[in-house]
């Protein structure tokens, strides 16, 4: 039952909005209300030019509308930057391609201070 | 009508605990009737992501109806807390077994989910909104609906006496059992911090 808990905003938009699934469907150009069900209830991910449609909509950012997903997107991608940072930091820095490696290392220190 | 001390009440614990993720304060308010059932699910205290009204009037299958609605909202939302108002049993209702089987059934949902309800009497709700000067029904509608801008397309009128109530004010029973809800929460989170 947890995989289909709500993790977004959407309906909570909508329904302020006074708009119904399928008035929703129509202004992002689906035929039916189905697909915004599925996004509503976290079925499934909404494709990037829908979840630009939703911002458009809404006026909210896509992280505003989707936390969740924008929670969990975050989480992987930071996992594994971390995971290139330490396999950088364990290169060699002598010898060609040193340069390009101490660039990525600085870029991701000043990325993580911000 | 002074609001300002009860909504602050709301209002200052509205930032996310980000340590602990943003839907870890969810709360499902439940206002349940003998037909149907209004409902408001909060992500903090300021914010209500999800409301509505459900019936389940249909004498044939009436648990099975209400275990099938009650059971989307409980699945969809998988709140941390759910608030129901505990209502005074009237003998002399003729709903009174449907109230009572309805409230049976949602019970044994969220047994089922392993979430435990906390039960509110309508006199905790007088005693939140009163002192602030809201008395009635719609007093309190008004001020909710202006607490939450969201809710305000579906204030309803206010009815004449000779009128029954309107079919959206069940949402705004269940808004109001929240916010007491974290209200009591904030009371009792201070007193256990003295």
């Amino acid at each position: 039952m947890r995989n289909q808990v709500s993790g977004n905003y959407l309906r909570m938009h909508r329904k302020k909005a006074g708009l119904s699934q399928r008035e929703l469907g129509l202004l992002l150009g689906y035929g039916d209300k189905g697909q915004i069900s599925r996004h509503e209830r976290s079925r499934t991910a909404p494709r990037l030019l829908t979840a630009l449609g939703y911002e458009v909509i809404f006026k909210a950012s896509i992280p505003e509308i989707f936390p969740e997903l924008h929670a969990s997107v975050s989480r992987e991608v930071e996992a594994r930057l971390a995971a290139m940072e330490e396999a950088l930091g364990q290169r060699s820095g002598r010898g060609r391609g040193a340069n390009i490696v101490a660039q990525k290392l600085i870029w991701m220190m000043e990325r993580r201070s911000t | 009508m002074d609001d300002g001390a009860a909504k602050h009440v709301i209002h200052g614990r509205g930032e996310t605990d980000n340590r602990s993720g943003p839907f870890v304060s969810r709360v499902l308010a439940l206002e349940v009737r003998a037909s149907k059932f209004g409902f408001a699910v909060f992500d903090e205290p300021a914010k209500v992501i999800d409301w509505g009204v459900r019936a389940f009037d249909v004498r044939a299958s009436r648990e099975a109806t209400v275990a099938k609605r009650i059971g989307f909202i409980l699945d969809q939302y998988a709140p941390f807390h759910i608030v129901v108002l505990r209502r005074r049993n009237d003998p002399k209702s003729k709903r009174n077994g449907d109230l009572s089987l309805a409230l049976k059934v949602i019970s044994r949902e969220m047994q089922a989910r392993g979430v435990k309800p906390t039960w509110l009497t309508t006199q905790a709700v007088k005693r939140f909104f009163c002192p602030h000067g809201f008395k009635t029904k719609h007093e309190i509608a008004t001020v909710l609906a202006g607490w939450f801008e969201e809710l305000s397309w579906r204030l309803p009128l206010r009815r004449k006496p000779w009128q029954s109530e309107r079919h959206n004010m069940v949402i705004f029973d269940a808004v109001a059992l929240g916010v007491v809800f974290f209200a009591t929460q904030d009371a009792s989170l201070k007193a256990s911090e003295h």
